[in-house]
This record gives C-alpha cells, structure tokens and sequence, in this order.
C-alpha cells in the first residue's frame, strides 16, 4: 500500500491505515492536515517574500525563478599581527615582492618608517563573503554566490519583464605596519573594504529602464550590509596575500597601529624611493576613471611560503582559512611534528577543493589530514541550527537517536521508510520532517510521545512513506521537546529557507521557556535511488 | 577651479578651528591638528583631488579608510553627492537611484 510518498512532490496523510496501530500515536490536534497543507504544487516553492517580485504571493505566475538571501554564517575573521622572524628591511622586500605577483597595486612604500599601502580593485568574490542569493524555479534550486562579480536574474516590476543585471565590485586598501621586535617584526594589516553594487534594469527590448548604485563598507574584522539586507564581510584571503608571503611564527594580537604624522610620511617617502622600482607609490589615482564594474582583476596564483616553526602561527593561520568558510564546521586537532586533521563539513566540494590549497599553502604544516564531509545547503545550516541541541553521544537511555530501522542509509524507490527513534525520558512531542536535496522540507508528523515511549525509551515507527524522487542525498530530522515545536502545522511541503528560520527561532524561544527542558535534536542521512526496474 | 575650492576649505577649516580654539592652536599636539584641518580641508571640497591629497599627506591617517572611500563613490559617480557619518558613526550604504528603482541581494 502506497500510502505516502518521501522526496517526492506529494504526502498524503493516510497514516493510520499504514501504520501498526500500537505504533501509532494520535497526531497532535492540527487543523485536517489535508485541507490546511494541500498537497504541493511547483507554485509552493515560495522564498522568504523578500523578493522584489511585485505581488508577494508564494506563487511565481510569470514562472520566473523567486529570489531568496541566505546571509553567511560566522564572524569575519579578526584582525591581527604575526611575529616574523626576519628584520623589517627583509620582510618590506618579502611583501613587496608577493604583492608584484598579485592583483594588489602598491601606492604607497615607506621602507624606512615601515609602512606599505595597497590597494585592489576588482572581483570581490576571493575575498569578501556576502552569502548566497538562492533562486528557486520549476523546482529547481540554484545558489550564486553573493559576492560574484556578475549576475543576472528575470524580474517582473511592474508588470514588466525585465532582466536585472548585478555587478558587485571590491575596492580594497590594505595598510601594512612593519614594527621591529628585536632581531623580528610584528606585521600587522588593516583592510578598508569598500563594495558597490550596480543593478542595472533592462527592459524587453533591452533598453535601461533604470539603475540603482549602492556603496557600503567595512574593516577587517567588520561587516555591513546593503539596504536589501546582503550581508557583507572579509573572509580573509585579503590579508593573507601579505601574510602567508611571511614565515609568519606567532600572532601577537591586535595592535594598534602607531601614530604617523604628515611630515614624516611625506619626508620618509621622498626620502626612501625604492631604486629601479616601476610601483607607483602614490595614493593617487587610486582608480583611473569611471570605472567599470566587473571582473576587473583576477588574483593571481600564490607564491609558494616560508617554512614556519611555531604551533601558535600554524594554528592562528588555519583558523583564519577556517573562518572564511561559509555554512562549514572545521574541528581543528593539532598533533605532533606540526600535523594537523580536520574535521566536519564544508558546503561544497569548491570549498573543499579551496580549503586545500589553502592548507597547502601554509609554511610549516607536515601533515595534513582533512575528514572533511561536504553538505550542501540547506543541510549544512540545519545541521547549524540543530548544533546546541544534539546529543553528542546519544543513548538509548539518555538522549535523542534516530536511526533508520535496518540501519541502511540507502533506500531505493518504493521502499518504506521506518525509523528506530530513542527517545529522551523528558520528551514530550516529537517532530519528524524531511530534508530534501532540492531544497525543500517535507513534514512527515508530529506527535505526543510522553506516554507511548514510556518504559521503553525506544520506538520503531513505520511513517508510511515510501522513497520516490527527487533522489539524491537527504536528511531526516527528529525533534523532541516539552512543547509542540510548531504552534501551526507545516506546509506538506516547504522552501528550506523560511523552514529553517522558523525552526531556529522556535529552537531558541523552547529553551528560553523552559531552560530545563530544552528541545533535543537529532538526524539521518541517507541516500535515496531510483528502482533499478525504473 | 577644484584646487581653489580645496585650498578655500582648508583656509576656511583652519580659520574655523583656530578661532573655536581648537586644537589647531600651536600649543595642541603637532599632527593631530594638521591632520585634522587636512582632513577637515577635504570633505569641504568633497573632490577626489582633495581626499587624494589627503591620502598622499597621511597614507595612515585616521581617516584613510573613509578618504578611500569617498574617493571610490566619487570615482564612480562623479555626481554622488558624498555625506559620510559623522565622527564615531559608522558609516551605513549609500544609495543613488536613477530611472526604475530596482534592487537585488
């Protein structure tokens, strides 16, 4: 009996004539779940309604993709000095030669007192994180970064097509100090980042139909966010340029820079040009013209680094590389002889791919050993959102487990989906939902659990759902708590973006109302394929 | 013409601060008043040139990150009309629309 579908476009709600009924709980007293949650349609794919698409329905009539923001996850990293082994006459030589190999200008060179500024103009996506604009269309789900250089995206305004054209462009400035230390030099940087987004509309026939110009902007360690609501910050790789160029030993914290006045910058400028230097050491022009937006300048690809010696900088440095990671979770473990390995997750195998050149390239690393999973959104922020409420080492006695019955994670089309749910001796109501690879949540039930896992602490329930497509990886999701999780039933079918938001706050507001008894959480992936018949 | 407009603004942030008493006066820190008058100088004539000769005087001044800035927007949009915060407000997103108000993330 096929009485529900998992993955797929379509749950019924038959449960009860597909489940063992000593295994069945009532469901909570929602509204009839088949007339509050119609069965899904395309047109269910709503995003937050933060679009700009003009009737702010969930529908999408025109059939143009709806527009959501998943702002980036973490704090930027901080700023910081390194502790160099070398006099600062050999490290300003060091920079100076790295930042030649780059995209970044020199525009000011003051060997004597110390001081380099350099500034860069172009994509913004190597080194600003701004999150993801996340588009949804005929159920399909794409993710372009926000801090890409171009997009373009079909809008309906005003009754109109027109086609939104999104330049993104990174301005940067970064001041380098070179204090001597004895025998060493504490480099420090300080990023100005300036980001201006051009969102030029064209109408059908391909005519301006306007342009709107913003222009925020941060230091290192900062964010801002456009009036939208794209949040923007440093991910790091900015001043690295400068400070994986250096056999960087230790981070002596953040300093503040030392007070300079005019007539000593102006004198030790004149004073100290470098011979045979083409570098254009003048604050101006910083840009020529006009200038464009766009790809103007493409990073260039790293110089190979000095050895390092210390724990404390290799730490430092691979905490900065962690920290530019969006919707990631990196444990570091440091062993002996300089060995590092990591673990967790990253959201895609781009960042992973990045994560180890990264780690490559840090001076001083022996071993490296990465137990890195990739989970694409949505799972990755879900896994996020659930972290303070799981149960690191779950027992059957302790805490919440789900498991699938057979403990397979792989199912194929057709096949029923049982759970094995180890239920905490506090739990009340229990949440099941259905993460999906396409970006949507399903919502399989919620039901009171206190009396029926009493003296058990276990349940095998059989959710009479069966595996259809889409197909892929996806996750399952068990919430216990004292309350119900959600005061409405969910949609049968939901985007993963307004879900999340909604379980993250309901999350925080059950622990606030009852500290002792807070929501636990729990979950599964599995791998779902099609029927080999099929 | 610009360069008269940010020699009159420096002339006029000079005057303004030596006669408020400010520490523009010769008993106040050397540096701190110069750069201050300087910087002062340069959002009066709120040009590229004067925020570049600002930058060229003090590469790390207190103010270089919003000089960098201002000369960014101005660069972009010679006819931006640039207000930055005032001291110890942080400086939000400006925005210039011209035709169909659009917007994306």
């Amino acid at each position: 009996m096929r009485c529900g579908l998992v993955g797929l476009t379509v749950i019924t709600f038959g449960l009860a004539a597909c489940a063992t009924p000593a295994e069945r709980p009532p469901p909570i007293p929602y509204p009839a779940p088949t007339e509050s949650s119609p069965a899904p349609t395309e047109s269910s794919l709503a995003p937050t309604g933060s679009s700009p698409a003009p009737t702010g329905s969930s529908s999408s009539p025109t059939g143009l993709p709806e527009i959501g923001y998943l702002a980036p996850t973490g704090l930027p990293p901080a700023s910081g000095s390194s502790l160099v082994e070398l006099e600062p006459d050999l490290v300003v030589g060091n920079v100076v030669d790295r930042l030649q190999q780059s995209a970044f200008t020199v525009t000011h060179l003051d060997e004597q007192a110390g001081h380099v500024v350099v500034v860069y103009s172009g994509d913004p996506e190597p080194y600003v994180n701004c999150g993801w604009i996340v588009a949804y269309e005929t159920g399909q789900l794409q993710r372009i970064p926000a801090a890409s250089a171009t997009a373009s995206f079909d809008q309906a305004v005003e009754q109109d097509l027109l086609e939104l054209n999104r330049q993104l462009r990174l301005d940067g400035r970064m001041i380098v100090d070179l204090e001597p230390e004895g025998r060493n030099t504490v480099v420090s940087t300080d990023t100005t980042y300036v980001l201006t987004k051009i969102v030029d509309a064209a109408g059908p026939n391909g005519g301006s139909r306007g342009q709107t110009r913003e222009t925020i902007s941060f230091k290192t360690g900062e964010s801002a966010k456009f009036s939208k609501g794209t949040l923007c910050q440093p991910n790091g790789s900015f001043e690295r340029v400068v400070l994986d160029s250096l056999p960087a030993t230790s981070v002596t914290g953040t300093r503040p820079r030392r007070a300079v006045v005019a007539g000593e910058a102006a004198d030790a400028r004149e004073a100290a040009p470098m011979a045979g230097e083409a570098i254009d050491v003048r604050e101006a022009p910083l840009v020529a013209g006009p200038a464009p937006l766009g790809p103007v300048a493409e990073p260039q690809p790293r110089a190979p680094t000095v050895p390092s010696v210390t724990a404390d900088g290799l730490e430092a440095q691979i905490a900065a590389i962690t920290a530019g990671l969006t919707c990631a979770a990196v444990d570091t473990e440091f062993g002996p002889d300089n060995t590092v390995r990591l673990s967790g997750h990253v959201s895609s195998e781009q960042d992973l791919v990045r994560l180890r050149q990264s780690l490559a390239q840090v001076g001083g690393l022996d071993a490296v050993e990465t137990d890195l999973e990739v989970h694409p959104w949505p799972f990755c922020e879900l896994l996020a959102v659930i972290e303070p409420y799981r149960d690191r080492e779950p027992a059957p006695e302790a805490g919440l487990a789900l498991k699938t019955a057979d403990r397979t994670t792989l199912f194929r089309e057709g096949d029923d989906l049982t759970l094995d749910i180890f239920l905490p001796r506090d739990a009340r109501y229990l949440y099941l939902g259905y993460v999906q690879n396409d970006g949507r949540v399903g919502y399989i039930t919620t039901m009171p659990v206190r009396e029926w896992a009493e003296g058990t602490g276990a349940i095998r329930f059989e959710t009479g759902f069966q595996i259809s497509g889409p197909f892929g990886r996806e996750m399952i999701l068990a919430i216990t708590s004292a309350r119900p999780l959600f005061d409405q039933p969910r949609p049968a079918y939901e985007p993963a973006e307004e879900y999340i938001e909604d379980l993250r706050q309901r999350l925080r507001e059950l622990r606030t109302q009852d500290p002792g008894a807070s929501p636990a959480a729990s979950h599964v992936f599995i791998t779902t394929e099609a029927s080999r018949a099929s | 013409m610009k360069y008269l407009a940010t020699l009159y603004a420096g002339l006029r942030a000079l005057m303004i601060a030596a006669l408020a008493g400010s520490p523009a006066s010769a008993q106040a820190p050397v540096g701190t008043d110069r750069e201050a008058a300087e910087w002062n100088a340069a959002r009066g004539a709120g040009t590229v040139e004067a925020f570049q000769h600002y930058l060229e005087l003090y590469p790390l001044g207190r103010y270089s990150g919003e000089a960098f800035r201002y000369i960014i927007e101005l660069t972009i949009d010679p006819d931006a009309a640039v207000v930055g915060p005032e001291a110890g407000r942080e400086w939000g997103p400006s925005v210039s629309t011209r035709g169909l108000a659009v917007d994306m993330y």
